[in-house]
């Protein structure tokens, strides 16, 4: 259940060219005394995998200043969004018999992925992964260059048919 | 055997008849406990609980009677009564392997606190009743006695209910447990509402007994007081065909959290809800007083003609 880094998606369909990217900026490299366990959810969260229930306190750290009162297992920041600000977050970790460990930092990197259609598509439909809703679809006259559209976070996917009713079937992460 | 009684009944009473007629009307008020009768199931839910401790009963009566001795008689009224019940919810509603808005397999848990549910119904009835009266051994007051059945129509039926929830999210793998992440699902809020209750028409039995005395020198006026309780027959309720499991998708009008929440149902009302097993059946039990007016039928005698 190891979370991997997932980029920021954005949808930009540009007509007539042809070709997907994808970003992917991986987190600094692990100090060698520091363990591996911090993870991040959503855009705004890092926590600490206590699986093995072994760890019994927490104390975050910010580019390495004490955070005053951040002593859950997690890091939310109500709704201020983490991602990007470049800071470094790590915590130390404590076990019940009183071994104290520190994790590794953590940094929210920015992350831009675009995707570009290589033809106008046909028709174009989005659906939320979780519930498997349409959010919306649009026809062939009406699919524009670029599309904005105000929807939650969560996990979304387009299916894209092209000019010769190819399907095509593509993931959405919106943090 | 029913109808023999009935026979018996009311040829006991058209010779009582020819006796001492006295029409009587009384007003009264009273109030108790009642309850709505239904039961509440949490097997579903096994680290929810839920209590029952029922709501007040208040009833208004305004009667004719007609006693055919000093022992029976019959009557008809009207009555304005309220039954009512109360819900109680505390503990934890979870729902167990859901995806987070991130897709993400989690348990959700949802802390329920001093939430009520309170329903309310008031009903017209028209009663039919058998008084029974009889003297007691000293002094002027009388054992008074009444039992009928009334026709109950529900003219006001409604309900509201309040309460705190806090959401939880459980990710096991972690050992995770997300509270206050309030963007995204996991907070806590304070819920109430009203809503109406569909019901319908039912007869009930009823039953008093108690004592009554005379407050003025010519008996005509009676104060009494009575323990009463009444039952209802017929379910007053017109449920729904599918009720909702237990949930609350409405407790809150963002959108980003209606849908984070999606696995759950609205609560529109307990009675709504797959919680509640059994009928409506409402009953109550209370104590009333009141006044009864003794209006005794003049005394037809003998005609002695004397002829010259």
């Amino acid at each position: 259940m190891k979370k991997t880094l997932l980029p920021l998606m954005v949808l930009t369909m540009l007509c007539g060219v042809a070709h997907a990217t994808t970003t992917e900026v991986a987190p600094p490299p692990p100090k060698p005394e520091c363990k591996d366990i911090v993870y991040r959810k959503w855009n705004d969260l890092l926590f600490v995998d206590n699986g093995d229930n072994l760890f019994v306190n927490y104390q975050w750290y910010e580019d390495g200043v004490l955070m005053p009162g951040e002593t859950k297992q997690y890091l939310y920041n109500y709704g201020v969004i983490l991602k990007g600000n470049g800071k470094r977050y790590y915590a130390i970790v404590t076990k019940a018999d009183g071994t104290q460990i520190m994790t590794c930092e953590y940094t929210f990197e920015e992350f831009n992925a675009s995707v570009e259609l290589n033809a106008a598509p046909r028709k174009m439909a989005l659906y939320n992964a979780r519930t498997g809703n349409k959010i919306g679809e649009w026809d062939e006259d009406k699919v524009p260059d670029d599309l904005y559209l105000s929807i939650a976070q969560g996990v979304y996917f387009w299916r894209i048919t092209d000019s010769e009713h190819r399907v095509e079937i593509r993931k959405a992460t919106i943090y | 055997m029913k109808k023999g009684i009935l026979i018996l009944l009311l040829g006991w009473t058209a010779a009582m008849a020819s006796a001492r007629l006295t029409s009587i009307v009384e007003l009264s008020v009273g109030g108790g406990w009642s309850s709505l009768g239904y039961k509440l199931d949490v097997a579903d839910q096994s680290l929810l609980t839920a209590k029952q401790p029922g709501s007040y009963s208040a009833t208004a009566h305004l009667g004719y009677g007609l006693m055919f001795n000093d022992h029976i008689g019959l009557g008809i009224g009207a009555d304005f009564s309220h039954y009512g019940a109360e819900s109680k919810l505390s503990g934890t509603a979870q729902w167990l392997e859901v995806a987070d808005t991130e897709g993400e397999i989690y348990n959700h848990h949802t802390d329920i606190n001093k939430w009520k549910d309170q329903q309310h119904i008031f009903m017209v009835e028209i009663p039919l009743t058998l008084y029974l009266q009889a003297p007691l051994s000293s002094g002027d007051v009388r054992f008074s006695g009444e039992i009928g059945a009334k026709v109950c129509l529900p003219v006001i039926s409604n309900a509201k209910y309040a309460g705190e929830l806090t959401h939880t999210a459980g990710y096991e793998p972690w050992q995770l447990v997300l509270q206050d992440v309030i963007g995204h699902g996991f907070y806590s809020s304070e819920m109430n509402g009203n809503y109406d209750l569909s019901t319908k028409m039912t007869v009930a039995a009823f039953a008093k007994i108690g004592l009554e005395s005379p407050i003025d020198d010519k008996q005509k006026v009676w104060f009494f007081g009575h323990i009463y309780g009444t039952y209802h027959f017929m379910d007053a309720l017109s449920l729904t065909d599918n009720p909702n499991t237990l949930g609350f998708h409405n407790d809150s009008e963002d959108a980003t959290m209606r849908d984070a929440h999606y696995f759950m149902s609205d609560y529109n009302g307990i009675t709504n809800t797959t919680l509640m097993s059994g009928k409506v059946k409402p009953f109550s039990i209370g104590i009333e007083i009141g006044l009864r007016f003794k209006f005794p039928h003049s005394t037809k005698f003998p005609c002695h003609c004397d002829r010259n």
